[in-house]
């Protein structure tokens, strides 16, 4: 029955997907040998040039190669999402299942506090966290971090209370070995898949959302090839050099698309909601 | 009246048979007792007969009510039948009423969806069939929403509503096995009292034995997606053939309650 | 229905209180004295003389508790205090560049919710055609496409290429066009997706199985039991809703150099306006905080009817 909600994703889009992050993946850690021009080095001979064959993505107003520098730019844009969100998911485990098991006074004020930061909207709190602590990109990581906490301490907190549920978990009780142990052993395993669809489906999100404070000057700092930085910059020859803009953007919505569709298919396969 | 000959369904993707070759008639003002653990394919043969198969499962045999072959139905002929000519009642009525409709009003809609006739006039036999169903202070129930009602009560409601427009067939799944004792001896009379005064056809879906042997003129005993005895009451329950008829026969005091509780715990809905 | 509503806003109340202790505390968190930082931004030298003047001047000399509770009592009055760049009342700025902003963020809203919620219906009772096939591909685009590239894209397209409407700046109904265009986009593949998962649950759900098996006529059927029921989930997702579309203005005001709210905070970011930041982030967390009060009372008044958790899909 469940099955008919969500509209499968064809297996050649997953596929599609999984071979252009894993590309992305390799390219990004071997980005420094696989540029063709110097991507922070200027020439001023070569500046505003359209795509071409030795430039594809064309130049920008320094001359810099955009190819490299998107190709660059991939350790900047795309590994800090994984990496928050890798420690949004742990912080939140630990708070989460400290909540959900133990209950109690800590319970509550962690669930007051998850409240309030679910309700400020997450651009605000990043702005009043960089407006007052300044640029930096550790300070747009605790934003993020500040920001994403809450919704998974939530869910997981659910997790743990459905998991207490189940029989084997009252067998755990009577058996004395319920703790620690039963954290280690039952509850924790039993939720990773759900986690991490989550989490998988939340990575296109938390591109978008660093790329767009970069974009709005408050993460990345030029010369950074980060994507949003480059943006930016094409923002501002959008008339006289529109290709400067197209192709960072370009490569995020991609690379949002393939981790949303990634995400999906991953969600229909546990057919969770 | 009611015909199934060899009524087979399966899955569309693997080819799983979930009822396989089922026979069986009901002639007019008869009572039918499908009976059968849960998942044995009793109630996917109700739904077989109003035409509401699961997307992924197909069927074949031949299927025929009143002389024509339902097999052959298209959408227009199938909405022409529901509601019209048979009724179904459930197991859990205050899932099959819609939560934030008042009762009167779902009443007078099927009524309007069927027949051409004004709001007014179908609120007064929503009205008259309350009253017959023998629900107290009529008026009030109109404008009751089900959660306000009790479990028999809400059934009450249902079988108002399978037969408002005095169908020829009730398809009754398993309309008592979530009611208590007392509510439930009281709505197997009402049914009993109904369908002797309308002179109604009906399939009663139930894994309770004596229960059918109550209502039953026919019994067909379901095992696996097959039938695997069928007769009349009498014989069936007297004289059983096949051993698991016996078997049920012989547990039936502790099968009452466990199957239906037990098997929705591990489905996992959320 | 009152006393829900009594307690809701005791909690509301709490909240922002909550809030303002927070704001408050990250900006003494701040680097750096934020009376020098203010004479580096005016060009002075800050030596220690014209520091202690400042720090005067603007209170910073005084304990955590004691400015905590005198910036309080100014802001239950309404004060948000003085900018530190222009010397004017945080109040009137915000005043100023409140109105193209509630506009934008308002018009958004409306085309979104117009458009958005149909189609997340329409898609989910026509499910698994092709109509929802490309609405369902629609919106994973439509969720993963960076809105600012979205934005230079609608730019170039219709502001440079073919140049329909204005690119810049605000003042005529044409200017909203390109940034609303894009906020209901993105805003919208969010409403599509959510409403349309919803309505799926609905349509499966066997009331509506029921209604179908007794032969209700789809004329009743869709638009009365199946609309009936999607109250709570269409409030739900709206409720959700309002943090996004502050965002996305922000966003958008950028792209468009559009003389709001948006583009006022991100100044004040890179002059270190304490009080200015302090104001916007507040007024807009209360304003959200308001909204979703609004949204759960009108959540709790529909809820007593539609629950769906407790209901089991199969027969």
């Amino acid at each position: 029955m469940k099955k008919a909600f969500s509209l499968a994703l064809g297996q050649k889009w997953t596929t599609a997907a999984l071979l252009f992050l894993a590309g992305l993946l390799i390219v990004g850690l071997l980005a420094s040998w696989l540029h063709p021009f110097d991507p922070y080095e200027p020439d001023y001979a070569a500046k505003l040039q359209p795509p071409s064959l030795s430039h594809p993505f064309g130049t920008d107003y320094l001359g810099r190669d955009l190819f490299s520098r998107v190709l660059a730019g991939i350790p900047y844009s795309v590994f800090p999402a994984l990496i928050v969100l890798g420690l949004v998911m742990i912080i939140s485990l630990v708070l989460g299942t400290i909540s959900g098991f133990y209950g109690g006074r800590l319970d509550m004020l962690l669930m007051s506090a998850a409240d309030l930061f679910t309700a400020i909207p997450n651009l605000l709190l990043t702005i009043v966290i960089i407006g007052f602590l300044g640029f930096g990109m550790e300070n747009v990581y605790a934003a993020i971090l500040l920001s994403w906490w809450a919704k998974y301490v939530r869910i997981i907190r659910g997790l743990v209370h459905d998991v207490k549920k189940e029989p084997y978990m009252l067998a755990s009780r009577v058996s004395g070995s319920f703790g620690f142990h039963a954290i280690r052993r039952h509850i924790v395993p039993n939720m990773m898949p759900q986690v991490l669809t989550l989490i998988i489906l939340d990575v296109s999100r938390v591109i978008l959302a660093l790329s767009g404070l970069s974009f709005l000057g408050l993460g990345a700092q030029p010369p950074s090839p980060e994507w949003g930085v480059m943006l930016l910059d094409g923002k501002n020859y959008l008339q006289i050099a529109p290709w400067m803009g197209f192709f960072p953007g370009l490569m995020i919505f991609v690379t949002a698309v393939a981790f949303q569709i990634c995400g999906e298919r991953l969600r229909s396969r546990l057919q969770l909601n | 009246m009611l015909e199934v000959q060899k009524l087979t369904i399966r899955t569309k993707d693997n080819d799983r048979v979930l009822v396989r070759d089922s026979s069986f008639s009901l002639g007019a003002g008869e009572t039918l007792c499908l009976i059968g653990e849960s998942g044995s394919g009793k109630t996917l043969t109700g739904k077989a007969l109003l035409g509401m198969l699961p997307a992924g499962l197909r069927m074949s045999g031949e299927l025929s009510f009143g002389g024509d072959a339902m097999t052959r139905y298209g959408k227009r002929e199938w909405s022409r039948v529901r509601g019209r000519r048979i009724g179904v009642i459930y197991q859990h009525p205050e899932q099959a009423l819609h939560p934030a409709i008042p009762i009167g009003r779902q009443l007078s809609d099927l009524l309007r969806s069927h027949l051409p006739v004004t709001r007014h006039a179908a609120e007064v036999s929503a009205r008259t069939m309350l009253d017959k169903v023998s629900l107290k202070d009529a008026d009030r129930m109109m404008k009751s929403y089900p959660f306000q009602l009790s479990g028999g009560m809400n059934q009450r409601v249902m079988i108002a509503m399978a037969l408002l427009l005095q169908p020829e067939l009730l398809i009754a799944d398993e309309p008592t096995s979530a009611l208590d004792v007392t509510t439930q001896s009281e709505i197997v009379a009402l049914l009993q009292g109904l369908v002797a005064e309308e002179q109604l056809s009906m399939l009663f879906i139930t894994h309770d034995l004596l229960l059918a042997g109550e209502l039953a003129d026919t019994i067909a005993v379901m095992k696996q997606g097959e039938i695997v005895e069928q007769g009349t009451a009498g014989e069936v329950l007297r004289r059983p053939k096949h051993a698991y008829t016996k078997q049920l026969l012989n547990c039936r005091s502790s099968f009452r309650f466990a199957p239906e509780e037990g098997a929705h715990l591990y489905v996992g809905n959320q | 229905m009152l006393r829900y509503a009594v307690g809701r806003l005791g909690l509301l109340l709490f909240t922002l209180l909550l809030l303002t202790l927070f704001v408050f505390a990250l900006m003494r968190l701040a680097p750096g004295n934020p009376a020098a930082l203010l004479l580096q931004g005016i060009g002075a030298v800050p030596d220690e003389s014209l520091i202690a003047l400042y720090e005067q001047k603007w209170g910073l000399d005084q304990s955590f508790v004691q400015q905590y509770a005198s910036w309080l009592l100014e802001l239950v009055q309404g004060h948000l205090g003085r900018s530190f760049v222009t010397d004017q009342p945080v109040t009137e700025e915000i005043a100023s560049r409140l109105q193209p902003t509630l506009l934008l963020i308002a018009s958004s809203f409306i085309v979104t919710v117009l458009f958005s919620i149909p189609l997340g219906i329409v898609s989910a009772i026509r499910e698994n055609t092709l109509l929802d096939r490309v609405v369902y591909g629609g919106s994973i685009l439509g969720l993963s496409v960076p809105l600012y590239w979205l934005a230079i894209l609608l730019t170039l397209g219709f502001g440079v290429l073919w140049p329909l409407f204005p690119i810049i700046g605000n003042g005529s109904v044409s200017h909203y066009v390109l940034p609303v265009a894009a906020i209901s986009l993105v805003q919208g593949a969010y409403f599509v997706r959510m409403v349309r998962s919803f309505t799926l649950e609905y349509k499966h759900a066997f009331f509506m199985e029921a209604a179908r098996a007794r032969g209700l006529r789809r004329r009743i059927l869709y638009p009365s039991y199946l609309l009936r029921s999607m109250l709570i989930p269409v409030l739900t997702v709206i409720g959700t809703s309002f943090s996004g579309f502050f965002g996305a203005a922000v966003m958008i005001e950028n792209v468009f150099s559009f003389p709001g709210l948006g583009t006022y905070m991100l100044d004040m970011i890179y002059n270190r306006d304490y009080p200015a930041i302090q104001g916007c982030s507040l007024l807009v967390a209360a304003a959200i905080f308001i909204l979703n009060f609004v949204t759960d009372l009108g959540y709790y008044a529909a809820d007593r009817r539609v629950r769906l958790d407790k209901q089991r899909w199969e027969l």
